[in-house]
């Protein structure tokens, strides 16, 4: 479930990255990177309603090819050094995650099932982490990209006023 | 309560909420009702007193929901995380703008960040049992 977790997680993020690498790009390139984001979003909310990775194959063929989207965002200038290693990290973690699963779907054909461990405080923990990981790394891309460029001078303190 | 990650995550968040709204007031002396340019908490997050006052809202309705059973602890959750991811996502096309009401600055979009994925992720992912009952339920596990 942890997998789980994290490759929705890290979908959320990615989601976020591409939206606000849209915000700042022409329609051309805004459109299908919206399109990408609303698929992410959609798998991670699927992922966690059915509790393990979805489509395992075809998430870790698009979070690969991602990748290399990044890459050549990067190259082309659509996006900086910062917002570029948090999308290609994020990616390959998913991809990593899904290759797992689909590893393990070879493997296991069909699931043993486990005993479902009963510490809701230690899923919150792990929960919790992962969360701040997710954000810790998505939040300097958003900052970074064009419309978070933007939004940085704002919400400074009026004391001393 | 201890048994549901709902629940678990609703209360703390709830607490955490609203001691934020309230200590929040303490640094919006002179800060307009919805200046796009707050006081800082922490010294780090911009809040204006409208800004508070949100933060008090959903604390309480946090802190209710976790109080009030799994399945209200699970839509509110769910509910406060979708907005907040929202937040987040609006809050950096109107920066600098008349729009930012809530004086949003970037140490706020982490948070807000942080707590949309954890409660979205908890509403989705734990207390699934819930979502097929239609009676209320004893607390369930984590996945």
């Amino acid at each position: 479930m942890n997998g789980t977790l994290w490759s929705s997680l890290a979908g959320f993020g990615i989601a976020l990255i591409l939206c606000a690498t849209a915000a700042g790009s022409g329609i051309a390139i805004a459109v299908p990177l919206l399109l990408l984001a609303t698929a992410h979003l959609t798998w991670a909310v699927v992922a966690l309603r059915l509790g393990r990775i979805a489509t395992p194959r075809l998430a870790c063929a698009v979070a690969a090819v991602e990748v290399l989207l990044a890459g050549g965002m990067l190259i082309t200038g659509v996006i900086g050094f910062v917002p570029f290693l948090a999308l290609a990290g994020l990616s390959w973690s998913v991809a990593a995650v899904s290759a797992v699963a689909l590893r393990r779907a070879h493997r296991d054909p069909v699931p043993v099932p486990r005993s479902r461990a009963r510490r809701p405080g230690v899923f919150v923990l792990v929960l919790v982490a992962q969360a701040l990981v997710v954000s810790a790394v998505t939040t300097p891309a958003l900052a970074l990209s064009t419309p978070g460029e933007f939004a940085l001078p704002h919400g400074e303190s009026h004391q001393g006023h | 309560m201890s048994s549901s990650p709902n629940r678990i995550v609703g209360g703390i968040f709830g607490a955490v909420y609203l001691l934020v709204g309230l200590l929040g007031f303490a640094v919006t002396g002179g800060v307009g009702f919805i200046a796009t340019k707050g006081g800082l908490l922490l010294g780090l997050f911009a809040v204006n007193p409208l800004h508070n006052i949100v933060h008090l809202l959903i604390g309480a309705a946090l802190l209710l929901a976790a109080f009030s059973g799994v399945r209200a602890a699970k839509g509110a959750n769910g509910t406060v995380g979708f907005v907040y991811l929202l937040v987040g996502i609006v809050g950096f096309f109107i920066a600098d703008t008349a729009a930012n009401i809530l004086a949003l600055n970037t140490a706020d979009h982490v948070l807000h960040l942080a707590s949309a994925l954890v409660l979205i992720v908890v509403s989705l992912a734990a207390d699934r049992a819930v979502s097929a009952s239609p009676t209320r339920m004893a607390p369930s596990p984590a996945p």
